[in-house]
């Protein structure tokens, strides 16, 4: 092993004082010159790129050592720039679109929460929206304690499985409600939203006409893996008889994928387990703030599948024959294994409600084709 | 991360001396036992029952007085800022407690590490001044080889700046978000992907001459690096750095 050397001991650092508090950026309490989270992210994103390459910039005249966020970016286009026989002033331009881009397209992320710093400043928006901070995503550690975890609990958090928050936790942030009534008849649907390092949880509380939450379904997935799991408010005993929806209901009570009677995976199968309505409170917005557009909440990663997690019955199963049968569908997403809830609920509720193609143009031969054969083998289910 | 550009450094602790009279002994007797642990990725941690609930994270409030009374300069930004602390025990350091606080400040996290032992808490700054302040100001004890490559895991986790992450096969490279519709993006992530694949490996560590030899690589900034650390008994380590391919559409830190 190499022997130390001789020189005398490093002195006692000093502490490292925190960083330059960033520029003034837009007020996210202004509604009315930012009405949407993704309207201030994309102002916020505009600003912060501006004030970082004007630090960058000022470095060598004033010895600042801090790295700032997508420093190494804007170096690189800066280089690039120059390369390609731009004159400084131009390089500049480059390398500050450049940042501009990388912010605002996601490829800059929070090392203290892994969000991007455009999801940063819509969590900042949805904060000061509702008047009480939306706190950063925190990772769980696991093992966690069985009890109050239960082992299903426990597994999903293991495979990097987001837990759902208590009921009432500022963790979950209200997306808006739903205009249409599906899988449930109740009238009023919320949909409530959750972060994490490791993906994201829906929460859709199904509400009767006085106002009292009947159902509180939870659904969480890591993106990067596909790894999903369900939460019902049901007793965990039978898996059937409803529990009482009170703040502090949180997974550890309710009955997990591994105890429910009922089968999410029939309807939650595909490419991803979330169902979204195109233009709906439940549809993500883009990466891109500035872009507009929405996204599905999580895009599972290439290489990755939707794995739901529980009981044996909760499956994701593709049906290659089928697919092979399909011309347009399949161009954006799989159509799963046909069953009769799939079939009833998401398939045939998105086609008469045109949401499917993205546009609702079904006059595309290709499209109508694809409506007869899903039909025609729903019809034989 | 200056440090890591020089591809090799050394640290110069306080002891020194003993640190080098206990590796001459253990370098004399040549140890004829030579471990190598290999760690497999896809092994999923085995869940256990830990019975009781555990005593519940130390809040920012908690930390940010003891921060006060010892007159430590964050005390201010975790007592004002929301956020989180992660507590866990470092065997290494005797038992010695490792308090990682994320502060959650506009735009930027900010992150303070801390290592406490008995009444003392240290800071511990990025990069080698951390290094040296684990060294220099803690028994630290690596008795085999599972504790040597944790150790050096968590030293280079504790003490990165900027953008850094620990992997272990492609799976953990952090590559920029995937787009859908630009099929050229697309495209050379999968190439880089592809090209990685035989690149990154598991993190080994062996028992070789009275020291451990760990080797773990990193995404660092857009470069995938591989380190070599060679770390004795009492937690001194050297480093060196093989950069093994670089300009990765990785995402950025800020």
């Amino acid at each position: 092993m190499a022997s130390p050397t001789s020189e005398s001991p490093t002195p006692k650092p000093l502490p490292t004082p925190p960083p330059p508090t960033p520029a003034p950026t837009p007020d996210p309490k202004d509604k009315a010159k930012f009405p949407t989270a993704d309207k201030y992210a994309c102002a916020a994103m505009e600003a912060l790129a501006k004030d970082i390459a004007d630090k960058i910039e000022a470095k060598p005249a004033n010895g600042d050592k801090t790295v700032y966020p997508g420093e190494d970016i804007y170096n690189q286009a800066l280089k690039d720039a120059k390369a390609a026989g731009k004159n400084d002033t131009e390089a500049k331009e480059a390398a500050r679109k450049a940042l501009k881009d990388a912010l605002t397209d996601g490829n800059v992320v929070d090392k203290g929460t892994g969000e991007t710093l455009a999801d940063k400043a819509r969590r900042e928006w949805e904060g000061a929206q509702r008047g009480n901070p939306v706190p950063a995503p925190a990772p769980v550690k696991v093992p966690l304690a069985v009890p109050p975890a239960t082992d299903y609990m426990n597994k999903c958090a293991t495979a990097g499985v987001p837990l759902p928050p208590k009921w009432g936790d500022p963790a979950w942030v209200k997306k808006g409600n739903l205009s249409q009534v599906f899988a449930s008849k109740l009238p009023t649907t919320e949909v409530w939203v959750a972060q994490s390092p490791n993906g994201v949880c829906y929460a859709l509380p199904r509400i009767d006409s006085g106002g009292t939450i009947q159902l509180l379904g939870q659904i969480c997935q890591n993106p990067k893996t596909g790894r999903t799991c369900f939460w019902d408010n049901k007793d965990p005993s039978d898996g059937k008889t409803g529990l009482a929806v009170t703040p502090g209901l949180g997974p550890e009570k309710m009955a997990g994928g591994d105890k429910l009677e009922e089968n999410c995976t029939e309807c939650h199968r595909g490419d991803n387990a979330f169902i979204v309505h195109p233009g709906t409170a439940l549809e993500f917005s883009g990466q891109n703030p500035c872009s507009g557009g929405g996204s599905k909440p999580t895009d599972v990663a290439a290489g990755a599948k939707y794995t739901p997690m529980g009981a044996p019955k909760f499956q994701n199963p593709p049906d290659d024959a089928l697919d092979k049968k399909l011309k347009a569908c399949n161009q954006c997403h799989s159509i799963p294994k046909l069953s009769k809830s799939y079939c009833g609920t998401v398939l045939e509720g998105m086609i008469r409600s045109k949401e499917m193609p993205p546009g609702g143009d079904q006059s595309d031969p290709d499209t109508a084709d694809d409506i007869k054969t899903l039909r025609a083998e729903c019809a034989k289910l | 991360m200056a440090y890591i550009s020089n591809g090799l450094w050394r640290l110069t602790p306080r002891r020194a001396a003993s640190v080098l009279l206990a590796c001459s002994i253990v370098l004399g007797m040549r140890s004829a036992t030579v471990a190598c642990v290999l760690y497999d990725p896809n092994e999923t941690p085995k869940v256990v029952d830990l019975g009781p609930t555990p005593v519940p994270p130390m809040t920012t409030k908690e930390l940010a007085e003891i921060l006060r009374k010892a007159r430590m300069p964050q005390a201010e930004a975790v007592a004002t800022l929301p956020g989180f602390v992660q507590e866990s025990t470092l065997d290494f350091l005797g038992g010695a407690t490792y308090l990682k606080v994320t502060l959650d400040r506009a735009f930027r996290s900010e992150i303070y590490h801390f290592v406490r032992k008995d009444d003392r808490l240290n800071f511990i700054p990025p990069g080698r001044e951390g290094w040296n302040e684990i060294v220099n100001h803690f028994d630290v004890s690596v008795r085999d080889p599972d504790t040597a490559l944790r150790y050096v895991q968590w030293l280079l986790d504790a003490t990165s700046e900027g953008s850094f992450w620990l992997v272990q096969s492609v799976d953990g490279v952090p590559f920029l978000p995937e787009n859908r519709e630009d099929k050229s993006h697309q495209a050379r992530i999968a190439e880089a992907r592809a090209k990685l694949e035989g690149k990154v490996e598991a993190p080994r560590v062996e028992a070789k001459e009275g020291v451990y030899l760990v080797q773990q690589d990193a995404v660092v900034g857009r470069s995938l690096v591989r380190y070599t650390v060679r770390v004795s008994k009492l937690g001194l380590p050297t480093v060196e750095t093989t950069t093994l391919a670089e300009d990765l559409p990785v995402v950025s830190v800020g």
